[in-house]
């Protein structure tokens, strides 16, 4: 395993008063992740599930409440400016070895530098000397096609479109030469044609670096494409986990198969024919999660225990994990003819 | 974008009119050798000479010193102390306002309170508390009047660090793992300039207004001939020689109202918003 | 209580036009921004029906013009400059250019409303969600009867507690709850026609799935027909029967779901359909379209996609493309499609 995150919590303070935090976000409840050298982990969920969170703490942006952070196998994790517990030379691999590409193409960029400067910035960082750091960064844009790299370089943010900052964004995180990136809803802000050219060159980029993703998006048809592994999370937790194809044809989780069954197919005559499995309500506040398994106040096959009970990690034998009293028990919906 | 900002702060009258007092009170000091007659200390037989005087065109004082090379002289020591004493205000605004800013948690709550009560405490009066106690001299009423100045920059550079210290890009450096002090320069206060020119600005404009109040009080650096002194020299003979007040007090005005507008210009340029 | 909900379609006064003839009918509609840089031309002729409880689908990129065309219809811009030049935009027979500013203050929130992207948006944080709900109504009646009515509809979106939720604010609700209630706001007074742009964008697929299924519910229970903007085509499959294209400024292809996504015509479609990812199967990601959508002050000659199109000819440089039937109510604009218009 190349990055892995163990058991990992956080917390935010939500509403202090005078006499302290009045409440606490459980924005990750002791999530365990692990991605292997070269492979694409996808992290999906909704909004509040903590995949986001989950992803800023494997990059070191934040600091687990609890749990730990290993990156090839040695422990990394503690506060940002704070000294490594074992020597600097994992620190500093760690902090060059993982890279991060972020939602908002325009906002993760700097808007008073230009492209070369953004990129030198990245070079220098990985401790390159000046007379190399202009030729690196044109090489990195060409990889990335931004060509012609001369007028790209001396360009600002807000003098490109948002298909060209995404890709300097990959350039940057491509820059330190990482053996991880973690892209947080890298094409979600991105038009349909251009989303595609991205997660093209994502896909290109992982073969030649043997660079392995964190892919976290909420979009299931791109995860099934990109992805070798899935984990499902819900409320700060993983509720489901296993390779691509296993959990997108026999999905053990009923949230796993709810959101397959609520994400819409571009395929008319097969979209008609299938049975939808709608949830109820909202997911609930992650300030007071509900009691037993967190999923079962909008869960169609829950039963008295669930509102009792946290459930058992169920693991089958290909591998597939799930969080659930009654993992298997709710069918994909109708579609899926010939799927096996 | 620098052209762009150009373009909305040429477009404001006031702005510009400010730029031009800014030039123009700048020239004079530079160019006041050249420009004053005679020496501003040298007395002569004609006391409280009224403008028009052969030889004294805004006329002379109790001591026959010619009041035009006064006020000429004097735009030296009024700028002199405005702009290092904003210069100090801003430098220690950003230091405070950025570390309470990017650190947020128990220092900002700290730096908060300290700002608060630097807020709080009569600047003018502090400042002559200061004066009297440990004497008069340009470079202590440069740093009285800075160390006195600095709360306005730091609540403004605290407020832009607190907004961007979550901005992506900062967390693009901090993964690229970046050092505080780097990602706090280099990242975030290249965003955070316009604002703090124009802080800046409008404390050039506060500080000159608060030595002339010094001076005025007697407090200024006596062996200085500035604005504030000329009008404590003319308080005793107001009835008598009214312009002995009134073109040093001209003067101040122009300066103090120069870099208002000129502040007021460069924030409406800064935000556009404000426009509509 | 469902039926009940009907009762508020007599107050917008919409008549039911003749069967047959579309509810909505938009003619060579053009609508400009006026900008420093240049004109932009964000609608540029284009012509859309949508049917008698239809469920029509336009689809586009971010800068084809697709919300720009659904303001025209409302004659509202969000943007200073913009104006519809020419066309015409006949609900019911009637064209909605030529309405004075008073009759068209009656057609918006009465015969015709719109959803927006973000719910939390269009809702007034310091009124209760009941009030904004009876507003529209209020005005065609008085406030007892549109409180009635509020509370009616709030209970139609599937709001659990109508009556509590009526005295709520804004902020006391979910993310899929404020949505529901701005549906509510737009269908108190049975609208014969709803415009949502873009309505499920900014919600989790869980609410999506939830706010998909009340918006086919209406259509099915009021008879409301939908008029969808989005650029999700598997929204589109899985609830319009009528989907267009637009691709800047202009429709490039139209006709049925079911014949449009399944043996689309123009290569825009194509690509879009190449390119458009699925759960059902682990699809390689292709890149089909070079480019992006092109400026829309600054447009390319002849067919405005041929600079990105895979299968150009010299052709399509210098001519625009007419429309081309292409299947049983399948229209394309597209030189591949046919040598004369259709």
């Amino acid at each position: 395993m190349i990055l892995e995150g163990i058991g990992l919590s956080k917390r935010f303070p939500w509403g202090r008063s005078l006499t302290g935090v009045r409440a606490w976000v459980r924005a990750l409840e002791g999530a365990t992740l692990q991605v292997a050298e070269g492979e694409t982990l996808a992290l999906v969920g909704e909004s509040g599930s903590g995949k986001t969170t989950a992803g800023r703490i494997l990059a070191g942006i934040e600091v687990p409440t609890a749990g730990q952070v290993l990156f090839r196998g040695r422990h990394v994790a503690g506060s940002m400016g704070a000294a490594p517990r074992t020597g600097g030379a994992s620190r500093r691999d760690y902090r060059l070895g993982v890279q991060m590409v972020f939602q908002e193409s325009q906002a993760s960029l700097n808007p008073r530098k230009t492209v070369g400067q953004t990129l030198d910035v990245a070079l220098a960082a990985r401790g390159m000397a000046p007379a190399r750091r202009r030729e690196a960064a044109a090489r990195l844009l060409a990889e990335v096609g931004m060509e012609p790299v001369g007028t790209f370089l001396a360009r600002f943010p807000h003098q490109l479109s948002g298909g060209q900052r995404q890709r300097v964004n990959v350039a940057r995180a491509l820059s330190t030469e990482p053996a991880v990136i973690i892209a947080d809803e890298p094409v979600s802000a991105l038009d349909l044609s251009v989303r595609a050219q991205i997660l093209v060159l994502m896909e290109r980029l992982q073969k030649q670096h043997r660079v392995a993703y964190l892919f976290i998006s909420h979009d299931l048809a791109v995860v099934r494409s990109v992805a070798q592994r899935v984990a499902v999370m819900y409320l700060g937790r993983i509720v489901e986990e296993g390779r691509t194809e296993q959990v997108f044809a026999t999905p053990l989780h009923p949230y796993t198969v709810a959101l397959l069954s609520a994400t819409p197919i571009p395929d008319p005559r097969r979209a008609r024919l299938r049975s939808r499995i709608i949830l109820p309500g909202d997911v609930p506040s992650p300030v007071s999660p509900p009691p037993g398994c967190p999923f079962h106040p909008r869960c169609p096959v829950a039963a008295e225990i669930c509102g009792r009970e946290f459930p058992p990690l169920l693991e089958t034998g290909e591998g597939q994990k799930a969080l659930c009293h009654f993992a298997g028990t709710l069918a994909p919906g109708a579609s899926a003819p010939g799927r096996g | 974008m620098g052209r762009e900002f150009a373009r909305r702060f040429f477009r404001s009258r006031a702005g510009v009119l400010g730029l031009c007092l800014v030039a123009l009170v700048i020239g004079v000091a530079i160019a006041a050798p050249a420009l004053a007659p005679r020496d501003p200390h040298t007395t002569s037989l004609v006391t409280k000479g009224p403008p028009g005087t052969p030889g004294y065109p805004l006329g002379t004082d109790d001591l026959g010193r010619d009041i035009l090379s006064g006020v000429l002289w004097g735009s030296r020591a009024s700028l002199t102390v405005g702009v290092c004493a904003a210069a100090t205000a801003v430098t220690l605004g950003i230091a405070i306002g950025a570390t309470s800013g990017y650190y947020g948690g128990w220092i900002d709550a700290l730096l908060g309170r300290v700002t608060e009560l630097f807020q709080v405490i009569p600047r003018f009066v502090l400042a002559l508390l200061v004066v009297a106690l440990f004497g008069s001299g340009l470079w202590k009423l440069v740093l009285v009047i800075g160390i006195l100045s600095w709360p306005q920059a730091a609540r403004v550079v605290r407020g832009q660090f607190m907004a961007l210290r979550g901005a992506a890009y900062v967390d693009a450096a901090r993964v690229l793992g970046l050092r505080d002090a780097r990602i706090i320069f280099s990242e975030i206060l290249p965003n955070v300039v316009a604002p703090v020119v124009v802080i800046a600005s409008l404390d050039v404009a506060a500080a000159i207004l608060l030595e002339a109040s010094l001076g005025f009080f007697g407090l200024g650096d006596p062996n200085l001939a500035s604005w504030g002194m000329m009008l404590n020299n003319a308080q005793a003979h107001f009835r008598q020689a009214w312009w002995m007040s009134v073109f040093p007090g001209l003067a101040i005005s122009i300066t103090v109202l120069g870099f208002n507008l000129l502040g007021d210009g460069l924030n409406d340029a800064a935000n556009p918003r404000l426009d509509a | 209580m469902r039926s009940d909900g009907l009762s508020g379609a007599k107050v917008s006064g919409a008549q039911a036009a003749p069967t047959g003839e579309p509810l909505l009918e938009i003619r060579d509609l053009y609508t400009h921004i006026v900008t420093p840089r240049g004109v932009v031309r964000a609608v540029d002729g284009i012509s859309l029906e949508v049917a008698q409880g239809g469920a029509v689908g336009l689809v586009g990129e971010s800068g084809s013009g697709k919300s720009m065309t659904a303001f025209s219809i409302l004659r509202l811009f969000p943007t200073a400059g913009a104006r519809t030049i020419s066309g015409s935009v006949r609900l019911s027979g009637r064209d909605l250019l030529r309405l004075s500013e008073e009759e068209m203050r009656r057609v918006r929130g009465g015969e015709v409303a719109m959803i927006f992207q973000d719910p939390a948006t269009y809702l007034n944080p310091v009124l209760t969600v009941g009030r904004q709900v009876a507003e529209a109504y209020a005005m065609r009646s008085g406030w007892g009867e549109a409180r009635r009515s509020a509370v009616r509809a709030l209970a139609t979106v599937g709001l659990p507690d109508p009556e509590a939720v009526y005295g709520r604010f804004p902020h006391e609700l979910s993310g899929g709850m404020r949505q529901r209630a701005v549906i509510a706001m737009a269908t108190v007074c049975g609208p014969s026609l709803l415009i949502a742009d873009e309505p499920t964008t900014a919600l989790d697929v869980t609410i999506q799935a939830q706010i998909l299924e009340l918006l086919a519910r209406l259509r099915k229970e009021l008879g409301t027909a939908l008029l969808l903007i989005t650029h999700d085509l598997g929204i589109v499959a899985e609830t319009c029967e009528v989907v267009y294209v637009m691709y800047a400024g202009k429709i490039v292809e139209s006709g049925p779901v079911g014949s449009v996504l399944v043996s689309p015509a123009h290569p825009y479609t194509q690509g879009l359909m190449a390119g458009a990812l699925t759960i059902e199967e682990a699809r390689p990601v292709v890149a089909v379209m070079e480019g992006t959508v092109p400026d829309l002050a600054n447009l390319p000659s002849g067919c405005r996609f041929h600079p990105r199109c895979p299968k150009v000819m010299d052709r399509c440089a210098l001519q625009p493309p007419p429309e081309f039937a292409v299947a049983e109510g399948q229209m394309a604009a597209c030189w591949l499609c046919g040598e004369s218009p259709a």
